[in-house]
């Protein structure tokens, strides 16, 4: 069968990259069985990449930190300008077309009724508000058809970078139509809540009904000792996030809440494919060790297994922490008990051991008095010096000044 | 993203210039190695790299928190490694012989010394040479996503997001890329069973 170099080489690519789909990899398997001199080049590539890929990291050249301070040294202070968040400008840009909508019906509705229509639009347009925008982000979206390595085309001739390729919403649309999302979903949010004992056990059923569990936990004391706020992050069935939330909720007084998605679907269909590859083989190792006929064979191989099965165990770890971080979700609590909720009781702490603290106040007292006196006698013994020489002077002056005086 | 990397991302967006040095050196050999491999000498690349980390701090307050540190860094890196390759293609060949023309006369230019680099031993440093090399032969655009995918070991999901350019682009790049290579080491044919013997060892390994 012939094939033109373009596609032999989308095919090639495809293998040495891992990104090849079934079909192709037979049809690839086909050529090179009747095309010896392609199976060397693309032996050939693979060594290339290979090499590519164990090409040496270079150390820093030899005063490269230095000559960088005296640069960042020159730098202005940064100005940090705070970008409005983008949910707040899809709310404005929402609320705009919602007023342009409302308009247009008002102008429309004063023509009577033949502009049906736009009435119909706005009701689809309203409730498209900034709250729905963001629960968007955790909506899961599934589709059957894999890209395949050949679809490409060719899109060489266009010049780089056009301003549709650079459009990354369009890429990210591109990978939910292909795959099943994997998202890491994280909410935060805080309650004001009335009993922190009785909430804590509370979630703690929470996260058990829901086949979770409390990640990790903190409890602030206030100054009477009892628990006045804290921090609880549950991981909970990204399934039931919702629910969870909304039990979470009827604890107490929400206060503020945020969401933040992960999305790390290239991620985790890349170490799965690559998984895929490298248990083919690995099979593949098996049973040419079962068929190898010399020691030096034999050691090859098994130095290659030991490598894949390196490479397999990585992978396998990576994928299993990709799969626990999607298949559960985070909800980091923060619990607080309000003033009025705390310090309210009326309690008789103050009147604990009276007797010992009366007994350690008097003797408090008497040790008081004895340092006072001890440090007075200390402070007069420390001055008698300086007593004694103005004592003298003072008998001198008032000799001379007795003997310069008259005798009656 | 790391406690510790939180604080001194704050600090540096408040202009704390040794928390931003502290920020980046984990990650200044990788900007290093990305902008050598690109730009093929020491002099551009460490100039590159600087450049680039100097866009870092200014971009700083760009960064919200919303990825991880890593990632976004990862992101600026490229592009702003991909911007400066592309403006050092446009530009004049810039000779570093070449005499600067003041009116108190000539000058030659002040190029630091960053002084050789050591490779592991012959062997690897050949090979690397000749690898570096043939990835300098490439035009810049094929550059890029073969420097991205063969070095960095990136995906080809992860060049269309980075380079914000489309899949089948990437693809046909990277095909094309491979084509360009293996004709260039081909019409090499004094080192050419020499190099692939050398490949070849790695391959087993």
């Amino acid at each position: 069968m012939p094939m033109d170099n373009e596609k032999l080489y989308a095919l090639y690519s495809a293998h040495i990259d891992e990104v090849i789909s079934e079909e192709e990899e037979q049809v690839l398997k086909d050529y090179l069985a009747d095309n010896p001199e392609a199976a060397h080049e693309l032996q050939e590539l693979k060594a290339m990449h290979n090499a590519f890929g164990n090409m040496p990291e270079l150390p820093l050249p030899e005063g490269f930190r230095d000559s960088f301070k005296e640069r960042l040294a020159k730098e202005p202070p940064v100005s940090i300008k705070a970008k409005p968040k983008a949910a707040q400008r899809g709310l404005w840009k929402w609320l705009a077309a919602a007023a342009c909508v409302l308009i247009a019906v008002i102008f429309a509705g004063s023509f009577g009724d033949s502009f049906q229509p736009l009435q119909i639009a706005d009701q689809n347009t309203a409730p498209q508000n900034a709250e729905t925008l963001e629960y968007d982000l955790f909506r899961e979206g599934s589709g059957a058809d894999n890209t395949s390595a050949l679809d490409g085309g060719d899109d060489l001739s266009a010049n780089y970078p056009t301003p549709v390729e650079q459009s990354s919403s369009g890429a990210s649309a591109l990978e939910r139509n292909a795959f099943e999302r994997k998202l890491i979903k994280n909410v935060s949010l805080s309650l004001e809540i009335s009993d922190y004992n009785q909430t804590f056990e509370a979630i703690s059923a929470l996260a058990s009904r829901y086949q979770g569990y409390i990640a990790n936990s903190e409890t602030y004391h206030n100054a009477n000792g009892e628990p006045g706020g804290g921090y609880i992050s549950l991981r909970v069935e990204a399934g039931s996030l919702e629910l969870v939330l909304d039990e979470i909720y009827t604890y107490g007084n929400p206060r503020n809440e945020s969401r933040h998605g992960d999305d790390v679907t290239a991620q985790y269909y890349d170490i799965q494919s690559r998984l895929a590859q490298y248990q083919a083989q690995k099979e593949r190792l098996l049973e040419l060790y079962g068929q190898a006929e010399s020691i030096s064979d034999l050691v090859q191989i098994e130095s290659e297994l030991g490598r894949v099965n390196l490479e397999l165990d990585s992978l396998e770890g990576q994928l299993r922490y990709y799969t626990e971080m999607t298949d559960l979700a985070t909800i980091n609590i923060s619990l607080s008990v309000p003033e009025e909720f705390s310090g309210s009781k009326v309690d008789f702490q103050g009147w604990g051991d009276f007797g010992k603290k009366l007994t350690a106040a008097f003797v408090k007292g008497i040790n008081y008095f004895l340092n006072g006196i001890a440090n007075i006698v200390l402070f007069i013994i420390a001055v008698l010096p300086f007593i004694i020489i103005i004592a003298v002077i003072l008998l001198i002056l008032i000799l001379i000044f007795r003997r310069k005086r008259p005798k009656n | 993203m790391l406690k510790n990397e939180e604080m001194l991302v704050k600090r540096s967006q408040n202009g704390d210039l040794e928390a931003f040095e502290e920020l980046i050196a984990p990650y200044q050999q990788k900007i290093y190695n990305l902008a050598y491999r690109l730009l093929g000498n020491y002099h551009d690349a460490s100039d590159a790299a600087q450049e680039v980390m100097l866009k870092l701090y200014r971009s700083l307050g760009g960064f919200r928190g919303e990825a991880a540190f890593s990632t976004w860094l990862y992101r600026v890196t490229i592009n702003a490694c991909n911007d400066y390759l592309l403006k050092l293609s446009r530009r004049k060949e810039n000779s570093l012989d070449e005499l600067i023309q003041t009116d108190k006369g000539e000058l030659a230019k002040d190029i630091p010394d960053y002084g050789a680099i050591p490779e592991n031993n012959y062997l690897d440093q050949e090979l690397a040479q000749f690898l570096q090399g043939l990835i300098m032969s490439l035009p810049e655009e094929y550059r890029i996503v073969m420097v991205l995918r063969e070095i960095e070991g990136l995906s080809y999901l992860e060049i269309q997001d980075y380079l914000s350019i489309s899949l089948g682009t990437v693809k046909s790049r990277i095909n094309r890329a491979r084509r360009l290579l293996r004709k260039k080491i081909l019409q090499n044919t004094e080192q050419y069973p020499e190099f692939l013997r050398l490949m070849d060892i790695r391959e087993v390994k």
